[in-house]
């Protein structure tokens, strides 16, 4: 299968590219500033990390609620059902029982966690929750390694950000190419997509209003 | 009930690792000076309203309004509970919603499941959060108007 560079098995191989460090994320600085013209605008933001004072901060500029999914860690660990087993229930490992509709997820690197047979049904879900033309940003490995959990980002400012690899040790990325990631991920389109220099693709996705 | 004797000023925060300038400056004290202090060995179960500064380092189950004044959970302090206060900073473990009218601070040993209200709010490096912040200075003032019979702590996770 040509589609899928790499299966995802731990490895000591040395990664391709850094699991730490800064990038710059254009397509989220022309997110932010598109929230930023309607500031009287209340904007609900779902973050699949886990709480950080820094992205709190970040998006207190905002008139907004923000959710912590706190789901990433989760996101390795799930594989497809057996066949004789019911399918996974992403109600339960990301409750959204919220009483609005979202217009952000920050989904960052989680996506390339997550099994490629469950990416369908977990956008699904995230598409429910969410108001016609809300934005999902994510980060997309498109060579070698990444770290064996997702890494932890800090936003430095709309334009830059840093990566945290939380381990040493590194798995093959999926690097999924972009047509691919949109057929797994019904709902979504792309919005704007950008290859940085190392090696990560920023993707910014828009669900179909 | 409260423990009057132990009349303290409030412990300052540590500094935040990644919070705005202001996430240094300690809670302003109330009018008075004074923190009441509600000690460890404290079990308490009810509403609890008040108009100064207070301090809870025991079990508290219910509701606590210090509208204008500052709440701290100290890092023995169990709470579930509503709270509605002017900054309210938690070292312990809480479950329940916080209405901060300024601020709310979760310092690096505090544990929170539930959701914020406030139009600032710091998380500490080691901060432990579940659940919702609205960082909506509008909300923040109509939520701190509580309704005679305030709703049970509800810990949502997002």
């Amino acid at each position: 299968m040509a589609l899928f560079a790499k299966p995802k098995t731990p490895g000591n191989i040395a990664p391709e590219q850094s699991q730490s460090g800064e990038l710059g994320c254009p397509a989220f600085a022309s997110l932010v500033e598109t929230l930023e013209r309607k500031p009287e605008h209340k904007y609900h933001i779902l973050d699949l990390a886990a709480a950080s004072g820094n992205h709190i901060e970040f998006f207190s500029r905002f008139r907004c609620r923000y959710h912590i999914g706190d789901v990433l860690h989760v996101l390795p660990d799930l594989s497809p059902p057996e066949e004789d087993e019911p399918e996974l229930d992403f109600g339960r490992i990301l409750p959204l029982n919220m009483p609005d509709r979202l217009d952000l997820i920050l989904a960052w690197d989680g996506l390339n966690y997550l099994d490629k047979e469950l990416l369908p049904q977990f956008s699904q879900h995230l598409v429910q929750q969410c108001n016609p033309g809300a934005w999902l940003h994510a980060f997309i490995y498109t060579r070698g390694d990444m770290a064996a959990q997702p890494v932890q980002f800090e936003l430095l400012s709309s334009n830059a950000m840093r990566r945290q690899a939380v381990t040493g040790s590194t798995v093959g990325a999926p690097c999924y190419p972009q047509r691919v990631l949109e057929k797994l991920m019904p709902g979504f389109r792309t919005a704007q997509s950008r290859l940085l220099k190392n090696g990560l693709q920023e993707c910014l996705f828009q669900v179909q209003e | 009930m409260f423990d009057k004797t132990k009349k303290e000023t409030e412990k300052k925060p540590s500094a935040p690792k990644a919070a705005t300038p202001a996430a240094s400056k300690p809670a302003p004290a109330s009018n008075s000076g004074q923190t009441t202090t509600i000690g460890s060995s404290i079990k308490l179960n009810g509403e609890l309203n008040g108009d100064e500064d207070l301090l809870i380092q025991g079990q508290v189950e219910g509701n606590v309004y210090l509208k204008e004044h500052n709440l701290t959970i100290g890092e023995q302090g169990v709470i579930k509970a509503n709270a509605f206060a002017r900054t309210i900073t938690v070292r312990g473990r809480l479950t329940g919603d916080l209405n901060g009218m300024e601020k709310v601070t979760i310092t690096s040993t505090g544990k929170v499941r539930g959701n914020i209200v406030s139009p600032k709010v710091i998380l500490e490096e080691g901060a432990t959060f579940k659940g919702s912040i609205d960082m909506d200075a509008k909300a923040a003032k109509s939520a701190s108007q509580p309704t005679s019979q305030p709703a049970p702590p509800s810990a949502k996770s997002a």
